[in-house]
């Protein structure tokens, strides 16, 4: 099934050159920072509003910070938010779709009304309650983007498992007496990978956007921190005078979002279980 | 011949809100060691239900199984562990029965590891040794199911169930999903194991042919219940209940001296959610009499271990 979906998705031009574009994005976000000559406060009255220059590739803001340091480590934030978040997601997703799905019965109608409730629950909403009783701060603002978003997970991962457990070498499983809790890592939850991974991958631009989206109404990372969102608010305050400022942050910030969603269309054909 | 499974009032009820579902209501039988003992009936009869029941892959409703004199529903933990070693299976859907993200050597090894069977070494070993009693080629242990044929597939599962030494095999239509021609290997295959291993066979078929040519005794089921049961010649020559002789006429045969007349059954099997009073076969029976409406006839012997449940015979 790996070998398979592998070669599927490098068949995909646009899915394997966004999936390089993402690893390249990843690498800038842990590695960029130490290789900047500027750090993303440093204010240099000397040099506000400049275009690009060789000294300042993207041009500098209205303190003269460099756009392009204050982007670099704008994508860390987004990373580390993203990932923070799509790994609360996966554990909490999968835990509670697997329970439901594998137990039945009680547990399974108890797991998914209270998932039912979650998920009519606005969750931006939501997420703006969290941060404003925890506060604002990259781990809350993590904590609240991961316990909105593994809903969806949860209900994908229960209907595989209640679809996988029926089948036969489930069966042949319980006959030999191997434990559930074998059964459930070993037999079943290998089969719901290849769902797990695509919407993963589709989780993380959304949880990019979430983020930026709190940014947008000052609920975001507290500045001077820098994140896409609070670029582009603060450009689109200059845009007319100083368009760079908007520029750049928007172009890299949706560049950033159609490579993760190029590259989780082209995990999605590759497991679709359609073809095969 | 020793009795080794014994299983006495067996039902499984399905519920769902206030229906339920009787999928198999009430069976009772033994069998000995050393025994192939088939069971069929059409679909929906139950006898797959029964299979699961008995080894308690779904928890019986009601009844009893003993297996060498030890009752088996009444076991957990460690205890049922130890008897499932006992007891195996080999299902219908020869893929479906194996882990798809597994190799053909990783699933036959797979019972040695959940019981600890051996060091690592040991048990490759076995799993080649295994390969070779049901007629694998051992270089095909780093395969995956999908790249077999459905008859090696079978192979692979019943590799599976025989690395635990059970004495008593349940195969679940084990070739009905075969093509014909691979059909008479793998009941070939069952049928020379059990020479060589001792094994006692509980043979569910929906094809009479296949279990005439396995099975010593076979059980004729219909709507949860045994309608009759004996000797495979026994049966086979001198049917009596009319479903089993429905069913019997449905057989094609060789011979053209024996002139018989094909009964014809009318509608489908009832619902097991409501199942008729009295016989359940007595909508359909052609020889019906009142009293088959009123009272369900109880499974009875009728001389030389032949059993039946008819009022009429």
């Amino acid at each position: 099934m790996w070998v398979r979906a592998w070669r599927k998705f490098l068949r995909n031009k646009l899915a394997v050159l966004s999936g390089i574009f993402v690893v390249l994005l990843i690498l800038t976000a842990f590695v960029g920072p130490f290789l900047l000559p500027y750090t993303y406060d440093g204010v240099d009255y000397a040099a506000v509003y400049q275009g690009p220059s060789l000294k300042h590739w993207f041009g500098t803001d209205e303190l003269g910070r460099d756009i392009l340091s204050r982007l670099v480590y704008s994508l860390r934030t987004a990373m580390t938010v993203a990932f923070g978040a799509e790994s609360i997601t996966l554990v909490a997703g999968v835990a509670v779709g697997a329970l439901a799905g594998y137990m039945g019965g009680r547990v399974d109608n108890l797991l998914m009304r209270f998932t039912d409730i979650m998920f009519a629950f606005p969750s931006f909403l939501f997420n703006v309650m969290l941060i404003a009783v925890m506060g604002r701060g990259m781990l809350t603002i993590f904590i609240a983007i991961g316990l909105t978003s593994w809903v969806g997970l949860a209900r994908l991962v229960r209907a595989e498992v209640l679809k996988i457990k029926s089948r036969e070498f489930v069966e042949a499983g319980h006959a030999m007496g191997a434990s559930h809790w074998d059964i459930v890592t070993r037999y079943i939850l290998p089969n719901v990978l290849g769902p797990i991974i695509v919407t993963m991958s589709f989780g993380v631009p959304g949880a990019m956007m979430t983020e930026s989206a709190l940014s947008l109404i000052g609920m975001g990372v507290a500045p001077p921190a820098p994140s896409f969102g609070a670029l582009i608010t603060a450009g689109q305050r200059f845009v007319l005078s100083y368009p760079h400022m908007l520029l750049w942050p928007a172009l890299i910030f949706a560049f950033t979002l159609l490579a993760f969603t190029w590259m989780g269309d082209g995990l999605r054909d590759a497991f679709d279980p359609r073809d095969q | 011949m020793g009795e080794l499974l014994r299983v006495e009032g067996l039902k499984k009820h399905f519920t769902k809100g206030r229906q339920t579902l009787k999928a198999v209501d009430g069976i009772t039988f033994d069998i000995r060691r050393g025994e192939c003992l088939g069971l069929v009936g059409e679909s929906g009869s139950g006898k797959s239900t029964a299979a699961r029941a008995i080894l308690r892959l779904h928890e019986p409703t009601a009844g009893k199984v003993t297996f060498e004199g030890k009752d088996f529903l009444k076991m957990d933990g460690p205890q049922l562990r130890e008897m499932r070693r006992q007891m195996q299976i080999v299902f219908q859907d020869p893929f479906s029965s194996l882990v798809p993200h597994w190799s053909a050597g990783a699933n036959i090894i797979e019972p040695l590891r959940v019981h600890k069977i051996g060091t690592q070494q040991e048990r490759e070993e076995e799993v080649l040794r295994l390969m070779e009693l049901v007629g694998l080629n051992t270089k095909a242990i780093g395969t995956f199911p999908h790249e077999f044929s459905g008859g090696q597939q079978q192979r692979i599962g019943i590799a599976r169930a025989l690395a635990l030494k059970p004495k008593f095999l349940v195969c679940d239509e084990p070739v009905s999903a075969l093509d014909v021609s691979i059909q008479a290997q793998i009941l070939n295959l069952l049928q020379s194991l059990q020479e060589e291993l001792g094994l006692t066979y509980l043979f569910i078929a929906h094809n009479l042919g296949v279990v005439e040519h396995i099975s010593h005794r076979v059980a004729v089921m219909y709507l949860g219940q045994i309608m009759e049961l004996a000797e495979t010649e026994e049966l086979f020559h001198h049917t009596l209940h009319p479903y089993s002789q429905a069913l019997m006429s449905a057989v094609p045969r060789i011979d053209v001296d024996q002139k018989r007349e094909r009964i014809h059954l009318s509608g489908e099997i009832p619902s097991p959610l409501n199942p008729p009073s009295g016989c359940s076969f007595h909508p359909r029976c052609p020889v019906a009499r009142p009293e088959c409406k009123a009272e369900r006839p109880v499974l009875r012997d009728v001389g030389s271990g032949h059993w039946v449940a008819c009022h009429l015979v």
